[in-house]
């Protein structure tokens, strides 16, 4: 046994190995610290010092068999299933997945929206000053500059107001020299109502003073609107219009003016909003900027870093709206689109509270995963959070209508078709194994045939045996009928049963009769001298024996069963549906129905999901448990 | 005459279920093969007599860019091979552990293993989808849609899923064979490297054997985690042909089927003896 003397190459291997799988682990640590992924980083840190305690001290042998295997079953066993089975405990459905610090700067993330105009610019994308990460814009805006026309072209007038509404400021004008189309008119601001001379009562000099609809202010009146006129824009022919001067000696003149469209030229950088002189800027035939001084138009290559950047843009605005970069430039399109936004969802530290600053709503954390407006219950802020609700998901499961009554019949059939399963299987099994346990020409051809059910990969034998159960398919159209095989609530559960017997009767057949061949046939030969007949010797001697043999594997299979997801999955994918939207079909078993719950509806519901899988988790952990005490199974490894 | 009615008393009925059930368990493969021989894309015949023969499905599979089988085939092989050689190297030696060292906890360590692998693992996917989806942020190689993080997520069941079948392949070592290594002053280590591993190479072969088949057989994962065309295995690409609503492709899809299933049969026909051995071993011990 001289191998087994200290082995200078199995230390070396086992030092070159495990330290290269600690380096490995290491780096792998590093680069997960690197993307701020701690909790994976500390798991790696874990498994190295596990390597390192476990193969270069003596500490315990045990481990030195279990490390590797162990690190797997933490990462890909453990810590998914204590997650999902934490998960149990919390509100975890579509709209509430994230949590809360996430879900809180998502909304403020999403709190924004355009300004009420919905104001925009087409604007050159650069920078201001030297730095080029001072990202700004030139903005554009439009502006009317009103001037008179030429200068004869004034009017007395008298102010008061038209109608009965006294803020319908209006003013009375009297063309005296006969200069313009009309001699008298009243105008507003959206009105021109034309007088003839016979309409008016005037003074000396020609200045109508008096009109039907028409009502002077007293002075005390016209002082109080005096300061509004030069914004008011009385109506004359378009594309003219009047503006009334303040009075000189409580005569008011009325000008005949025109708008004329100008630009106003703004910076809107990172930190600054600032108007720009007209005569600094570069505009193209079109007036638009496409330079300023001080400014620095990014190239292609830089505009395409900001791609995914581009949502994350604030630059300055008039308060207290920004401005968001929409589009960037591309083609052969010099200019971006920039939209003026609002932040109107802001959060308050210290109350925890949300505010709509535009519809003045606030919202407060619920307790349920949302912030949620207390005056209107149905008017709540997504996305919401995973927010902890001890066992409600569990409680659920037997007071909501909803999930319990398909709950039940899901659960009815899942023990239905596990049992099912397992006693048509083992049956099939035990009569073939009794059919072929006597020396039988062709029974190695028949046993090889048989067992190809258990060879083939049952993905591919439980698809191809749902195209042949199909209403078109082999099934029917072989034998001439016309049945729903998967269609039907019921025939799709024979279905089901069918083709798991087919998958299973090998394996059974094969554990049969090994089973047989171990039961001593002295047993059964004696019986038959004390006068039994064959019947009975299978009833009183064989079955008991084999059952008794054979429980810890028929409770193994009725577990296995229980979770049997493919086959229902790929072959009726739990259908056929009572209605359309209901979530659970009629060959759902429970492990089916709470994958649809978790991942095949609209909204998914991972915490009542996750309840649904402990109650799994412990019948199939139970009955699993049982069968192993019984089967002593244990006892063979202690 | 008396041989004759005692051959139908003892024998014919027997006959009878033989023939029967050979029908039920071939029936569905003899499809297939016709099925991948038709030039009809449905699974529907309406004689057992196969009407046409011809090769183009078996032609699509390979020369067809958008499908390819090949690729396919080496994925689920490289996948299947890793992980069946790596877990059953893992779980043997913990079952070796379990067996054979003497140490604390060991009852309640095997029962909680045993009980992890009895949850649902595909409610927990989500879940081991998050992780891989970071993994694959700082390590791009083994994270979500890789064929090495496929692998990494397969192992974790390595140390539980075979313990069953190892428990036939420890039971079979005699024990004295252990305690005369250790004697002659032998590791525990080097008992497990130089004895146990080289007398149960052949058990540890079939369970290698059946681990691979059942990962050959794997699908929710392996569709979820590799979305690519290029990447998918053998099962997830050929469900293609078939999980359309409205085109089902079933030639090409047996044709797919029985490629992929033709070298597993094989290796399964010609190892039955042990495999039937290892199953009975591992299960029937009164």
């Amino acid at each position: 046994m001289r191998i087994l003397k200290g082995n200078i190459w199995a230390v070396i291997a086992k030092i070159i190995f495990v330290s290269l799988a600690m380096v490995t682990l290491g780096y792998l640590m590093m680069a997960a610290f690197g993307t701020g992924d701690t909790n994976i980083a500390i798991f790696l840190a874990v498994c190295i010092l596990l390597l390192a305690f476990t193969y270069f001290t003596n500490l315990s042998v045990p481990l030195k068999f279990f490390a590797p295997g162990l690190m797997f079953l933490g990462a890909f066993v453990i810590v998914p299933v204590v997650f999902t089975l934490s998960m149990a405990g919390f509100k975890y459905q579509t709209g509430n997945m994230l949590s809360k610090e996430d879900a809180l700067s998502t909304i403020i993330d999403q709190g924004n929206t355009t300004d009420p105009d919905g104001t925009s610019f087409e604007v050159v994308i650069g920078h201001v000053g030297k730095k080029q990460s001072d990202v700004a814009v030139i903005i554009r805006i439009p502006r009317e500059d009103e001037s008179q026309v030429g200068s004869a072209l004034v009017f007395d007038s008298r102010l008061g107001y038209y109608g009965s509404d006294k803020n319908n400021i209006a003013v009375l004008v009297s063309d005296v020299y006969e200069e313009g189309s009309y001699p008298f008119f009243i105008s507003t601001a959206s009105e021109l109502v034309v007088l003839t001379e016979e309409d008016v009562e005037y003074d000396d000099n020609f200045v109508a003073f008096k009109a039907p609809g028409f009502t002077q202010f007293s002075e005390a009146e016209s002082d109080a609107v005096v300061e509004k006129l030069p914004s008011i824009r009385f109506k004359y022919t378009d594309p003219y219009f009047l503006k009334v001067d303040p009075p000189v000696n409580g005569n008011y003149m009325a000008s005949v003016n025109q708008a004329e469209v100008n630009y106003s030229y703004f910076i809107s950088s990172k930190s600054d909003y600032y108007p720009i002189d007209e005569k600094d800027v570069v505009v193209d035939d079109l007036g638009q900027a496409i330079g300023a001084k001080n400014f620095t138009k990014y190239t292609s290559d830089q505009i395409s870093t900001f791609a995914d950047k581009i949502g994350n843009i604030r630059l300055k605005y008039a308060e207290p709206y920004y401005v968001g970069i929409e589009n960037l430039p591309s083609g052969g399109n010099p200019f971006g689109w920039a939209i003026v936004k609002i932040q109107n969802i802001t959060y308050d530290k210290k109350t925890d509270k949300v505010t709509d600053i535009l519809t003045g709503a606030t919202y407060t954390d619920d307790g349920r995963g949302n912030y949620r407006n207390p005056e209107n219950k149905d008017d709540y802020l997504d996305p919401g959070w995973r927010q902890g609700i001890w066992f409600e998901n569990f409680t659920s499961l037997v007071t909501d209508p909803r999930i319990r009554d398909p709950l039940v019949s899901v659960f009815i059939w899942t023990i239905v078709f596990a049992v099912s399963t397992v006693i048509t299987q083992f049956a099939l099994g035990l009569l073939v194994a009794i059919a072929m346990d006597k020396k039988l020409r062709g029974r190695g051809i028949y046993r090889s045939l048989m067992i190809l059910p258990y060879a083939m990969p049952s993905i591919m034998s439980i698809l191809i045996w749902g195209g042949m159960l199909d209403r078109n398919g082999a099934i029917n159209s072989l034998l001439g009928w016309d049945v729903s095989w998967l269609q039907d609530p019921f025939m799709a559960k024979i279905s089901v049963l069918l083709v798991n017997l087919w998958l299973g009767f090998p394996y059974f057949y094969l554990i049969c009769s090994g089973s047989l061949q171990a039961i001593p046939k002295e047993l059964a030969e004696s019986a038959s001298i004390d006068g039994a007949n064959a019947r009975q010797i299978f009833r009183l001697i064989t079955l008991p024996l084999l059952l008794r043999m054979l429980t810890p594997l028929l409770i193994a299979s009725f577990a296995f069963n229980f979770n049997n997801f493919n086959i229902i999955y790929l072959l009726t994918g739990g259908g056929p549906k009572p209605e359309l939207d209901s979530l659970a079909g009629a060959t759902d078993i429970l492990i089916s129905y709470t994958y649809k719950l978790a991942f095949d509806t609209t909204i998914q519901n991972y915490g009542l999901a996750s309840a649904i899988s402990v109650v799994i988790f412990v019948i199939v952990a139970s009955i699993s448990m049982y069968g192993i005490r019984k089967s002593k199974v244990l006892d063979d490894f202690a | 005459m008396i041989n004759f009615i005692n051959w139908v008393q003892q024998k014919s009925w027997r006959h009878l279920v033989g023939v029967l059930c050979c029908f039920f368990a071939i029936f569905p493969l003899y499809l297939v093969v016709t099925a991948s021989f038709s030039s009809n894309q449905s699974l529907q015949s309406t004689s057992f007599i196969p009407t046409s023969f011809v090769w183009d499905n078996y032609q699509l599979l390979f020369t067809d860019p958008k499908v390819p089988f090949l690729k396919w085939m080496q994925n689920s092989a490289m996948i299947a091979a890793s992980v069946s050689l790596l877990s059953v190297l893992i779980g043997a030696a913990s079952a070796f552990a379990f067996s054979r060292l003497r140490f604390k906890g060991k009852r309640v360590g095997l029962q909680s293993l045993l009980l992890v692998q009895m949850f649902p693992s595909v409610l927990a996917l989500s879940a081991i989808y998050v992780i891989m989806e970071r993994v694959y942020v700082f390590a791009p190689e083994w994270g979500l849609g890789t064929l090495g993080g496929l692998v990494l997520v397969y192992l974790g069941g390595s140390m539980g899923v075979n313990i069953w079948l190892m428990k036939g392949f420890v039971d079979s070592i005699p024990l004295e064979l252990d305690e005369a290594a250790k004697v002659d002053g032998a590791s525990a280590m080097q008992t497990y490297w130089q004895i146990f591993v080289p007398l149960a190479s052949p058990i540890l072969a079939v369970v290698t054997l059946l681990s691979f088949i059942g990962l050959f057989n794997e699908f929710i994962m392996a569709r979820l985690f590799l979305p690519e065309n290029e990447q998918r295995t053998v099962a997830v690409g050929l469900q293609g042909f078939i999980g359309g609503q409205y085109a089902q492709n079933w030639g090409p899809f047996a044709a797919g089927s029985l490629l992929a299933s033709i070298p597993i049969i094989v290796v399964f026909m010609s190892l039955q003896r042990y495999i039937i051995g290892g199953l009975t071993a591992g299960s029937v011990k009164g």
